[in-house]
């Protein structure tokens, strides 16, 4: 019974060093990740753009979410710039 | 022919009910993310809510209980604690959610922050539950939710292709990302298996007096409303993946969302968007505050029913009376709506053992069920879906988290 909840205990622990040393992402990793996600943001101000100038969106909501894609765009560039220096 | 009315308007009750604010966001970034590769996660889930909002109605019809009283009679007050903890925090997580989705909605028709509209949206939803019946409160706000059907035209127009939402039923290991892969796997599931539909409808089954001769009409409510339900949810991961992940949008806010109609429909599209969201929300809002006081009063003994006068049942009232001003005090904070729905999502995956398998025994039980017990195949389903997204979630959770 006390080696079952040992063993249990023992695997439980290794699950959370495995849980945790897996999340320590390379600088590669986090520029690759924000890379990305500055790319969204810019795809995503285009489409906004285009889907406004067409009158699929009212002006309110355009401005709304071309604020929001702006938002995002420089959060992405600090965090690129976060993940590029040494 | 009054059989087939009761079966026919639980199916639309189904379909207008299922999409809220966890399966549209849960499924949109699905879609942003891995194209039609998620669809398999929201099958598990529909198929796992089927069997389980079954069984509700079953023991319901059978034995007249309702899931938290059959549970804490049968499993004693100090066992009942811990599903009633675990329903009641993931269920008060999804309403916070479910209040920040409608003022989400008026935040995109007006320009007003949805910051300003949580107090007003939570108001909204008690005014109807404390004027309102039974009847309004189920059938009206799902009739309402017909209007999310938008998003299966939307597919249909963005000519999305059927044979790769058919690949997209069998699971396959992501390309990239697997952390967000796994996490956004588990919300999905979350999303659709959100207890507090199926004690929602164990509690609805008892308002309106099931019996025995109910159990045929549960059954095609449940296996069909949630399937055409589910296929909404598809249909929402099928507009993400035609707009959104061809360009290489990922979806990291709300105001991305409305972009799955506008492209197909056009103006049209971005108002039945808000409408979709407004309306969804809403009707999810009102059930889920209903459910948290259906759990409490009836898991305490106390007096409860929604088409009893307030100060009949009072203390009934007075939890939805308390639940919603919190739940809409954490978007007036500023928590971010997406992250808020998603996260509840993914903790409403982890606790589904805590939740489902005290119902598995029920269902199990010859005093509750009599001849009507589960089969292996509803027991084996149920069980290994639970588990195995609280193992992907366990993993999941703690990996987006820390890597976000």
């Amino acid at each position: 019974m006390r080696r079952g909840r040992v063993f249990a205990h023992r695997v439980a622990l290794l699950g959370a060093v495995a849980a945790v040393s897996a999340c320590g992402k390379s600088p590669e990793a986090r520029a690759k990740e924000a890379a990305a996600t500055l790319r969204s943001w810019q795809a995503t101000a285009r489409l906004v753009e285009e889907e406004h100038a067409r009158g699929a969106l009212p002006r309110e909501f355009a401005a709304q979410a071309a604020r929001a894609a702006e938002q995002g765009r420089a959060k992405a560039e600090q965090q690129l710039r976060q993940a590029s220096s040494p | 022919m009054s059989k087939l009315l009761e079966i026919a308007l639980g199916i639309v009750t189904g379909i207008g009910g299922f999409l809220e604010t966890g399966s549209l966001a849960t499924s949109a970034q699905a879609g942003a993310g891995f194209g039609f590769q998620l669809i398999w996660a929201i099958a598990l889930g529909v198929i796992c809510i089927a069997f389980l909002v079954e069984m509700a109605g079953r023991l319901a019809a059978v034995s007249h209980h309702t899931l938290p009283d059959a549970m804490r009679e049968r499993f004693g007050i100090r066992f009942f604690l811990a599903p009633l903890v675990a329903v009641g925090l993931v269920s008060f997580l999804v309403l916070a959610a479910e209040i920040g989705g409608v003022a989400l909605a008026l935040q995109f028709a007006s320009g007003v922050s949805y910051r300003v509209w949580a107090l007003p949206a939570a108001a909204a939803v008690w005014l109807l539950l404390w004027k309102g019946t039974f009847g309004v409160v189920e059938k009206g706000a799902s009739l309402l939710g017909l209007v999310t059907i938008a998003f299966v035209v939307g597919a249909v127009r963005l000519h999305a292709p059927l044979a790769d939402v058919v690949a997209g039923l069998l699971p396959t290991a992501p390309e990239h990302d697997p952390a967000r892969y796994w996490f956004t796997a588990v919300s999905i599931i979350g999303a659709s298996v959100s207890p507090y539909l199926f004690y929602f409808y164990s509690a609805g089954a008892v308002e309106d007096e099931w019996d025995e001769g109910y159990l045929g009409v549960n059954r095609a409510t449940a296996a069909l409303g949630m399937t055409f339900g589910g296929g909404i949810a598809v249909a929402v991961l099928a507009c993400a993946a035609m707009v959104l992940h061809v360009r290489g949008i990922q979806v990291d806010r709300y105001e991305q969302i409305p972009l799955l109609l506008s492209t197909p429909l056009g103006r049209a599209g971005f108002w039945l968007f808000v409408a979709s969201l407004g309306v969804a929300c809403f009707g999810a809002g009102l059930e889920i505050a209903l459910q948290l006081a259906y759990l409490v009063a009836q898991g305490f003994g106390w007096r409860w029913g929604e088409n009893l006068r307030p100060r009949e049942a009072a203390r009934f009232t007075l939890v939805y009376t308390l639940a919603l001003p919190l739940a809409a005090l954490v978007s007036v904070a500023g928590m971010d709506p997406l992250k808020l729905t998603v996260i509840s999502m993914a903790l409403t995956a982890l606790s589904l053992p805590v939740t489902v398998v005290p119902l598995l025994v029920l269902m199990n039980d010859p005093l509750y069920l009599g001849e009507h017990t589960n089969g292996w195949i509803s027991n084996a389903a149920v069980l290994a879906v639970s588990v195995i997204a609280c193992i992907v979630a366990l993993v999941a959770i703690p990996l987006q988290l820390m890597g976000s």
